[in-house]
């Protein structure tokens, strides 16, 4: 190994305890960015999870105009040639057939817009939490599951008889009758003042304008997939594309669908390697103040390493050696702490007392399980080494200014 | 100057002067003489008579006001920083009155330091550094560290750090100053002895009258001057 750097490394343990802080408080820092990564990095999946299971599904089939005006006559093209394809694959778990129509929603004198999802129960909750929550009743095919606050608006709940009015795809306004069967807590207050799940076997035939047709799959807005693996959504996706041909058909994955998912994952990683950063940001003044104090504690030496012949440059590198070593030696230690505190909180969980209805609220559950994030590693060392190297240079400056004589006369 | 019809040293009319508050300091007045090759000499006077002012301006560690020193043919006061210290990394050896060993490297390390910086291979100074540790008596020594050598040691080691480039010129300041009697008369014999074998030149700055008994060649100054030489 080159003289310079075993110097430097030698350098550093002059003073154990000195040297030993620093590297500890190095250790420590990267230990907390990274487990404070891996919290957030799980609050984050978890939230992203919790939004696909609760209302973005995994992907979604649908005419291509629905997604322009969701209009109700935007329908799907040939719905059995998509649930087919579903069907037969066996990386897709399962998918649930959707029209979404916008209506009015009338108890006695009251009434409210809503946004009626028409769906097979079963199959819709093969694919979502829907609706999340039961407060009362039965999600099913005998009436309506209306959000409680909704119900509370109407002043209507279970058993109660309610009034849909909306538009067919023929321009007809229809007047149905139905009975709420089910009360639930949905996502959102918005989601439970506006959300309406309705049968869609008994709606379809309504919204078509064709009360003589009956059963499912007949037509459907949306088709909403939920595959074994995320992992395996993106080649699925593009096997349904290529397999059947879009047409009119728009698929999108949740990342298309709901976007701001994808952009809260992006503007995570930056946010955490800007927290990063300012954590190890404030361990570079540590090191810079160390290496100040070695340097004036070794004017003597730095001074008789330049009488015996060594250049400026080479006492230069040997301090900016010397402060990345010790930026560095903490950094394993930190990064292993680290990844061994998520590997073990990660099948715990961390339960969070207190604020359960706060993360509730959210669509998490009060116990999070950090995410181990090994994609930082890398971007992490990156910034130790490039704070190390700004933190060596007012220090290994400080060196080259020496004058040989002068710095043997300290005693 | 030719190498071969010149002396080793030459100090022609070498004025030192610092600025200080009380007004200018002249350290080295207009000092002249010459160094044979091969010499064992000693600057010797009392303190602040400018023995170690003029020791580092022959060494290049410090600037002259005006006069001229040559080196082995070269005139080092006309050097720039970068030659001065390449000159001095290939020239001249130094051995100072504390050791100013590097205390995280052991003894073989510390001698082999200068060749590292002169970019010696591995095995070469390995071997170029045992080989000066046995001459002056340090075999088995060779991996402590300075903090596990005596005063005498390290300054043993200093010797054969200043040897290791095999330098034209050892320049050796007050190099006995913080020995004992025993570890003083080691110390000379191992350089009289390397003066004799390897008719490497020394030239000493001292006060002590053991060394300057042992100078085949003395230079007294008094006052930043030469007053006496023989």
């Amino acid at each position: 190994m080159n003289l310079l750097i075993q110097m430097a490394w030698r350098n550093i343990w002059r003073s154990p305890w000195r040297s030993g802080v620093v590297i500890g408080a190095m250790a420590l820092g990267v230990w907390a960015g990274i487990f404070m990564m891996g919290m957030a990095q799980g609050v984050n999946r978890a939230r992203t999870a919790a939004a696909l299971d609760d209302y973005v599904g995994h992907a979604q089939i649908c005419d291509s105009t629905f997604l322009e005006n969701q209009d109700v006559q935007a329908l799907l093209a040939e719905p059995p040639r998509w649930t087919a394809a579903l069907e037969a694959d066996p990386r897709v778990e399962s998918w649930s057939e959707r029209m979404v129509v916008t209506a009015v929603l009338q108890a006695g004198a009251a009434s409210s817009p809503v946004q009626v999802l028409a769906v097979n129960p079963r199959r819709e909750a093969s694919v979502f939490r829907a609706p999340r929550t039961l407060v009362e009743g039965r999600f099913s095919d005998e009436g309506l599951t209306l959000g409680e606050k909704l119900a509370t608006q109407l002043g209507v709940g279970l058993g109660d008889r309610v009034v849909l009015t909306f538009q067919d795809v023929r321009g007809d306004v229809h007047s149905s009758l139905f009975l709420i069967s089910g009360v639930y807590d949905g996502v959102s207050n918005l989601v439970e003042g506006v959300q309406v799940y309705a049968p869609l076997a008994a709606l379809a035939p309504e919204v078509l304008g064709d009360t003589t047709q009956s059963g499912p799959a007949l037509a459907a807005h949306q088709i909403h997939i939920r595959v074994r693996n995320l992992d395996s959504l993106d080649a699925v996706v593009a096997d349904l594309k290529a397999g059947t041909g879009p047409g009119s058909a728009s698929i999108r994955t949740w990342r298309e669908i709901s976007p701001d998912l994808g952009y809260a994952d992006e503007v995570l990683a930056q946010s955490l390697l800007l927290f990063m950063a300012v954590i190890l940001f404030a361990m570079a003044f540590g090191i810079l103040n160390t290496m100040l104090m070695a340097i004036l504690e070794r004017t003597r030496e730095l001074g008789m390493l330049m009488a015996v012949g060594m250049t400026r440059r080479k006492v230069f590198r040997l301090v900016v050696w010397e402060t990345l070593l010790l930026s560095f030696a903490g950094m394993p230690a930190g990064l292993l702490l680290g990844h061994l505190t998520i590997a073990v909180t990660s099948r715990t969980g961390i339960t969070l007392e207190g604020y359960d209805q706060g993360l509730e609220e959210f669509g998490l559950q009060s116990t999070i399980y950090p995410a181990s994030v090994p994609e930082y590693y890398l971007p992490i060392a990156l910034l130790v080494a490039l704070l190390g190297l700004l933190s060596s240079l007012y220090p290994a400056r400080k060196a080259l200014k020496l004058n040989p004589i002068e710095s043997m006369r300290v005693l | 100057m030719s190498a071969a019809t010149h002396p080793l040293l030459r100090v022609d009319r070498v004025v030192k002067t610092y600025e200080s508050t009380a007004g200018p300091v002249h350290a080295v007045q207009s000092l002249s003489f010459d160094l044979e090759r091969g010499a064992f000499a000693a600057l010797v006077g009392p303190s602040g008579c400018g023995k170690t002012t003029l020791l580092n301006a022959i060494g290049g560690l410090d600037r002259v006001t005006s006069g001229q020193i040559w080196i082995d043919g070269t005139e080092i006061t006309a050097l720039n920083d970068r030659d001065t210290i390449e000159f001095r990394l290939h020239r001249i050896g130094f051995v100072f009155q504390a050791y100013n060993l590097v205390p995280v490297l052991n003894a073989w390390e510390n001698v082999a330091f200068v060749l590292e910086l002169q970019g010696v291979g591995m095995k070469a100074r390995r071997d170029r550094a045992y080989e000066l540790l046995a001459a002056v008596g340090l075999t088995g020594k060779e991996l402590q560290r300075p903090s596990q050598l005596s005063g005498g040691q390290q300054q043993r080691v200093a010797v054969a750090r200043a040897l290791a480039s095999r330098p034209s010129l050892i320049l050796a300041d007050e190099p006995t100053a913080n020995l004992d009697s025993k570890s003083t008369e080691t110390l000379l014999d191992i350089m009289h002895e390397l003066n004799r074998q390897e008719g490497t030149t020394f030239l000493f700055s001292t006060h002590d009258q053991r060394v300057i008994d042992r100078a085949e060649q003395l230079f007294r100054l008094d006052d930043g001057k030469l007053v006496a030489s023989n």
